[in-house]
Order: structure tokens, then sequence, then C-alpha cells
């Protein structure tokens, strides 16, 4: 027997009535969270999926040498403050997103800890490498759908001053045929006061914008968090057609010593490097894709979501509008009309 | 008479290769030692979890990605996920493939030889070939026009014009990538040494002058003392440069470039002493061309003796060929020359120095290959006409070497040396089409202003090659001018003379003993 009681959770029926009947492996679920674990409840015929706030493994990952008594509150409020900001966006009338349906605690007799805070949210098909195929022309208009899916998700959440953060793959949750965002855990508001808010970036860093790697920060806030999921979205859409991360991408046309973590010097002295490897990634990039149209069309798009700079980062038209550079309505827009376009092309 | 290599005045000037090339060898590293890198705490815990449970080509795609962004591409379930994506080369896509590979093969190591240290001069006709760096120079416009934003492709278009010849395109793309990244030390050095191998070495200079980098980058401060001294001027940033050299705040290798431009002005300037303690201080760690400038300063002051294949330098090709040169390994020094100009192919000074020993070593296709070669990047120059016409001429091919004459540009277009050579060498080919009086004529006159130029080397090279001539046909005036030929002293430095002496005399010498 597990001796966390985030992992003792089977067969118990919690007090919001909740039956917990599966205790679910990552090939289950895949929420993303690496410190949580995930089982199926049911309720009155209906399953869902639920995050339990995994204490021993919050503490693997604190800074060490932090008193447990804070490590604790740590967790209680990166729970709490997932659940409010799920419950924000609900509220707000954002429907891209994979909403909290119920958050509760449970004591856990016998435990060091014994206090198990958990989410339930709508139980997903998996995320989104479980449906990605490479070869499979066919995959092309459902790809496209489910990038849109992720543009409006975004934009949605634009609207209401909240930054996702953390777009990536295992991020992306499927129910049936749409695309949502899954796990607010390390998104950020600008009406909420929440625990990463002051961090220049709280996604994870495997995925993370090159001006990060590199230690450069704006400090206008809403600049640096839009322009964080501009790129985000925009390594998505490698992703989706080649099967690597932008930022992964990026460093493989990057000469070694200029690599973010032996760079010295600022960002501004390696930003023609940057944009040397930039333009060779995109070149790269635009060989996966054999439709001459969309090869254009697509990697035209990477290249405004992806630009390596912030400043010059979003949609042209947008960047000589002062203050919008990353608005999301122009590339939902363009989302939408290759969707319908390579939707149009598989069933002719 | 060919006018051939001469290892007068040598500065530091930045040589100018590809951005990876110079990437590789460390020319644009931070040049301060004492900045820590970034310190964040990685994992990729949980995408070797995911591939571990989820055997997908997306979760493994997902997983390498990870693994090269962080620096894990030697975790175990890395490479079992780059394996998994290159099993299943259909169903993968051709940058998962390529970036697997990459994973399981591992990345070119920058400490392992570069292609350019194989090559001999067997593969002359392989790479001198204009019709590669049109290829090239078609493909960089393409992504040029595409990526206007990339400096570093307009820097790259630049050098490719370059090595073709076409100077206005090349200054032109290069004041572009200028704009784009004023403040590049890769962009900055190229464009110095562009704009001074068109010798418009004002501008070159106002650019290093009015760089703020100037100021605290070593490899720019050494480029700019170059040219202060190149344009006889006193470099406003000799105290600087000595203040960073004397600092512990940059790395031997970031310096290495400015003391041997520092160790270079106190040579000129008469302080041997300080000019020594500099050029050691630049052979702590030095690069191709700082190795080059102490090989070349070795030459005026003896006691600075380097060995340059003691030092694990990449690309040293110009200093091992000027050593190889110097103690006579002239098969060795013609290869390593051969590797100088596959590197440097826009410059000048390799083709002239390998055609100057294969001429040395009496190979004249060789010597005319290379000429040949600098024509690619310098179309009509008067200096390597003259010197094909030289060597065809030599080969008594007076036709094809007339045909290169029709296309010398008019004398007043020419440096006064290349003028005393230009002469000279019609005479020779009037010698050769039986002409002799003019031939005679041009030789003397080739002879005369040499003199009046004060240039010894071109007034002994003149006359030692009339005396050929008048040898080859018997005339009367040998007696003449084998006894001007006598005066010249057997211990000059120059090979090429202290050889065509030898070569005179002994002709002189059969000719004496046949006719007695």
């Amino acid at each position: 027997m597990e001796t966390n009681a985030a992992h003792n959770l089977l067969g118990i029926t919690l007090k919001t009535g909740w039956t917990v009947v599966e205790k679910l492996t990552k090939a289950d679920h895949s929420t993303g969270s690496f410190f949580s674990v995930c089982y199926k409840v049911e309720k009155d015929g209906v399953v869902c999926f639920l995050k339990a706030f995994d204490f021993a493994k919050f503490f693997q990952l604190s800074e060490p040498g932090k008193e447990i008594v804070d490590i604790m509150g740590d967790m209680i409020t990166a729970y709490q403050y997932e659940r409010d900001l799920s419950n924000h966006c609900r509220d707000k009338h954002v429907t891209k997103v994979a909403f909290v349906m119920e958050a509760g605690q449970e004591i856990i007799p016998n435990h060091s800890i014994s206090i198990v805070p958990y989410l339930i949210f709508e139980l997903a098909d998996g995320d989104v490498r479980t449906q990605l195929e490479y070869s499979r022309k066919l995959d092309f208009a459902w790809k496209l759908h489910s990038l849109h899916d992720i543009a409006v998700g975004l934009k949605q959440l634009h609207a209401i001053d909240v930054s996702h953060q953390d777009l990536k793959p295992s991020n992306i949750l499927l129910y049936k045929k749409e695309s949502k965002l899954g796990d607010l855990g390390r998104s950020i508001c600008s009406d909420l006061d929440g625990p990463y808010n002051r961090m220049p970036f709280t996604g994870d860093i495997n995925y993370a914008p090159p001006e990060i790697m590199y230690n450069y920060y704006d400090n206008d806030w809403n600049k640096r968090v839009f322009a964080t999921d501009c790129y985000l979205l925009g390594s998505m859409v490698v992703f989706y057609f080649s099967g690597i991360s932008m930022s992964a991408l990026l460093l493989k046309h990057i000469p070694e010593n200029f690599r973010w973590e032996r760079w010295r010097g600022a960002f501004e002295e390696i930003k023609p490097y940057i944009a040397d490897g930039f333009a060779n990634a995109i070149v790269e990039f635009r060989e996966n894709i054999q439709d001459p149209y969309f090869k254009k069309e697509i990697s035209l798009l990477v290249e405004q979501l992806c630009f390596p700079f912030p400043d010059e980062r979003g949609h042209p038209k947008n960047i000589e509008m002062v203050g919008s550079n990353f608005n999301m309505e122009r590339f939902v827009s363009r989302f939408d009309l290759l969707k319908l376009k390579a939707e149009y092309q598989t069933k002719n | 008479m060919a006018n051939f290599f001469e290892n007068k005045d040598r500065r530091v000037i930045p040589n100018w290769r590809s951005f990876k090339k110079t990437a590789m060898l460390g020319e644009l590293d931070v040049p301060i030692s004492s900045i820590p890198t970034h310190d964040i705490s990685l994992s990729i815990d949980s995408y070797i979890e995911d591939f571990k449970t989820n055997r997908t080509i997306a979760h493994a795609g997902d997983l390498i990605s990870a693994a090269v962004v962080n620096g894990f591409e030697k975790d175990k379930t890395v490479i079992d996920a780059a394996n998994f994506i290159l099993a299943k080369p259909n169903e993968t896509t051709a940058t998962q493939l390529s970036l697997a590979e990459r994973i399981t093969k591992g990345i070119p190591d920058a400490s392992k030889p570069f292609k350019l240290d194989n090559i001999s001069l067997e593969d002359f006709s392989l790479y001198v070939n204009p019709k590669t760096v049109w290829e090239k120079i078609h493909l960089l416009k393409q992504a040029a026009n595409q990526f206007q934003f990339n400096p570093i492709i307009w820097v790259e278009l630049s050098r490719h014009y370059s090595i073709i010849g076409q100077q206005r395109q090349a200054l032109n793309t290069m004041k572009i990538a200028l704009q784009l990244a004023p403040e590049n030390r890769f962009v900055l050095r190229s464009a110095v040494r562009l704009f001074a191998h068109y010798d418009d070495l004002e501008f070159s200079h106002d650019i290093l002058r009015k760089s703020q980098l100037t100021n605290f980058d070593p490899w720019l401060t050494s480029a700019e003392i170059s040219l202060a001294t190149l344009r006889e001027r006193t470099s406003r940033f000799m105290k600087k440069g000595a203040e960073m050299v004397s600092s512990k705040n940059f790395s031997p290798f970031s310096i290495t470039e400015l003391a041997s431009s520092l160790g270079t002005v106190e040579m000129i300037n008469g302080s041997k002493k300080k000019s020594r303690e500099l050029f050691y201080k630049a052979l702590q760690a030095p690069n191709d061309n700082s190795l080059a400038q102490v090989e070349w300063a070795s030459k005026k002051d003896h006691q600075l003796d380097i060995n340059p294949a003691n030092f694990q330098v990449k690309h040293n090709f110009e200093a091992q060929a000027l050593d190889n040169f110097n103690k006579e390994k002239l098969d060795d020094a013609l290869t390593n020359t051969f590797r100088w100009f596959l590197d440097m192919p826009f410059s000048k000074r390799p083709v002239m120095f390998g055609s100057h020993i294969a001429d040395t070593m009496n190979d004249q296709e060789t010597s005319r290959d290379f000429l040949k070669a600098g024509l690619i990047s310098h179309p009509n120059d008067a200096q390597l006409l003259n010197n094909i016409i030289y060597s065809l001429a030599l080969e008594n091919k007076t036709d094809e070497a007339m045909d290169f004459m029709e296309k010398v540009p008019p004398l007043n277009q020419m440096q006064k040396s290349t003028q005393i050579c230009i002469t000279a060498t019609r005479g020779l080919l009037y010698f050769r089409t039986g002409n002799h009086p003019i031939g005679r004529q041009l030789y003397l006159e080739a002879i005369e202003d040499a003199k009046d130029a004060n240039n010894q080397y071109l007034n002994w090279l003149a006359i030692l090659n009339y005396a050929r001539e008048e040898l080859l046909i018997k005339s009367d005036k040998v007696q003449e001018i084998m006894e001007t030929v006598a005066l010249m002293q057997d211990d000059t430095e120059n090979l090429d003379i202290r050889k065509l002496k030898k070569e005179v005399t002994e002709m002189f010498e059969k000719q004496k003993q046949g006719n007695s």
C-alpha cells in the first residue's frame, strides 16, 4: 500500500458523493500535472476524472530545505488557485477549457499528511498525443480543427485577462471531436492574485519561448505573458505537423555554443543568431507539409506566432497597432479558414 | 615577369568564414568569462514516464523534444524513443527522423577535424567551381527574400557575392546586414573584412569607430587598431585595448587577436620587447589569424621563434603554409595554401602565394590553376592576368598568353608594381614570339622603372628574367647582363630570386662551357 494519502483513494466515497472507481496510470489520463494522482470517479452514472494533489510529489519538487508547513501551504494555494481560476473562466463564459466540475478535500486517516485536496473534471478521451498521427493525410483537417479549438480557447482566456502559459501536447484534451485546453494550474490572471503572478514564466520550460530560455523578460506583464501564449500556440502547430516542439526545432538550428544554457551574454547580443536559427527552422518545418497552399499558409502562421523576439511576434497587422500584438482574433480566423479548406479537400 | 606573393605587411584584419564555421571556431562566444550561465533546474521525468506508458510516435516526439531542449540527449529512454521513431519511418515526419538521428548519432563535435583538413590538391577542380557558388547564391537570395529580418543570411549572401567577384552586390547586401544588426560582432567583423577587401579602408574603419561594441569587445577593438594602423593613424582604442589585454576579465582566446594587433603596432614602432610580450600573450590561446600574424612577425623578429604545428588551432592553414614555405617544405606549403584558399575563397593572398609556391616548384600548371581560381573573385585583376600570361609564355604557349593579354586593363588603372610586371611580361612575350629587340626594350624599361620605384625585389626579378631570355637566344648581350646578375647578393631572403639566379647562373655556366 502506498504511504501517501493521495494514492489511497480507491473505493472511497468522497464527501462530495463521488465514488472513486479506478486509479489511472499515466497512459490513461495524461493531464500534464506531475504532482497529482489521478482516478476515475462516478456519481449518478456520470464518470469523471479526479486529480488528487499528491503531497509527497509536491514535497519532492519543492525547494530543498523548505519547511513542511510551507510546502503544504503552497500545495493548498495551488489547489485553491486552480479551482478559483477555473470557476472564474467558467463564469466568464469560456468554453474551450476543461473546467473543474467540483472541488473538495478528503481526510484519509493513518497518514502523516492525511489531507488530500482534489479537483474533479469532465473525463477526456485522452490528450492530443494519443490521437496525433503523422502519416495520414486524412488527419490534416482534424489537426487544423483541433488547432482552431486551441486558438479559440486562448482567445477566450485572453479576453478575460488570463494567460494559459502551459500550452503543450499533454495539456490539449480531447472530448470526442472537440479539443480543450487542460490544466489551468500554471495559468495566470491579472484579476486573481495567484502564486505564479510574479514569475516571468510559469509553464513547462521545455516549451518556453526563446526570450525566457535566454533570461530576457519584458517588464510589461501583458506583453510578456501573452507573447508567451502566442509562441506556445505556434509551437503546438509545429508539434502537430512536424512531431517535435518549436523550441527543439529552433535549438536544432542554433550552433551549440549559443544554446541557452551555454550562452553567457545578453539576449540582445544573440538575437541575430537566433533569427538565423529560426529562419532555418521554418525552412525545415515547411518540408513536413506537402500541399503547397497549406505549406505556405501554415509556415507563415508559425513564423508569426513563434517569432523569436516578443516585440515582433504576432500578426503583422496587429504589430502595427500599438498594444495588440498578441490578439488571437486574426489567428482564429486564419485557422478557421484553413480548417474549412482542409475539410473541403478531404470531402472532395 | 610575375609579381608574386609579397609578405611585407600583414595586419590582423578579421578572417571571414561562414557563420556556422565561425561559431564552431568559438570566435562568436561571449568574451567575458565571469558571467554565470543560467541556472534552471530541469527535469524530463514526466516525459520519460509518459513515453514508457504510451509508446506512440507523438509521445516519442514529445520526449526527444524535451531532451534536446534540456540537453538530456544521452538518457537511455530518450535514445530508446529516438530508435522507436527511426524504426517507423513511414509513420513519422522528416523532422522527427532527423532529430532522432541526431540523438542516436550525436551532434558533430567541434573538436574533430574540419573537412578542409583532409583536402588535397588533387581535389582542385572539385572544389574550385563557380557553379556551386552561383547555386548557393540562388538559394541564399530566396532565403533572404523570405527571411528579410535575418542579418546572417545577408552576410552569407555578401560573402558568396565576394567569392565570385560581384563587388556591388556584395557591398549592398552587407549594408543591409549592417542595418539589421549594427551592433553584432559577426556582422561587424564580416563587414570590416569586406570593405577592407575592396580597399574602402575609411568606411571599414568608420564602422568600428562608430560602434559601441568596439569599446567592450576585444574582437572588434583588435580590428579597429589594425585598420587604424593600415591607414597610418593612431588608434584611439590603443589604451583601451592594452587594458583589456592586461586585465583578467577576458578569456585568453578572446584577446588573442587584440594582443597580436597591439604587438604589431609595437613592432612597427620599434618596441621589440613589448611586441614580443604581446605576441606571446596572443599565443596563449591563438586562433588562425593571430597565429599567422605571429608567424609573419617572426620573419621580422628572429627572436620570435614559433612552430605553428605546435598549436592546436583550427584552420591555421595560412600560418602553416607560411611556415612550410619558410622551411622550404614546398609540397606541404602548397597543400596548406590550397586549404587556406578554400577557407577564404574571396581572398587574393592565398592565390598569389599558391601560384608563387607552384612557380618556385616549376609547376606552371598548378601555378595557373591558382591564378585562374583567383580570377573568379578578382575578374580582370591585372596582377593575376599578368602572372597567368607569364606562366603561359614560359611554356611557349604564346597564343593562349595573347588571349589573356587582351583582358589586361590599361596601365594607368593598376598599381606601379603591377605596371612594372606587365611591362616585363610583355617583354617576355615578345622574346618568345621572336621579336627580340622590342622584348629587350620592354625589359630594360621595366628594370629602370623598378629602380626608379626603389623596388629592389622587382628590379632584380626583371634583371634575372631578362637575363634568362638573352641566354635562351644566346645573344651578344649575355655577358653584360650577367655581370649585373653577379652583383646580386646570394643570401637574399626571397626564395624565388635565389632560385632564378641559380638557374640563370647555371645556364650561363653551361653556355660558357659549350662555347669553350
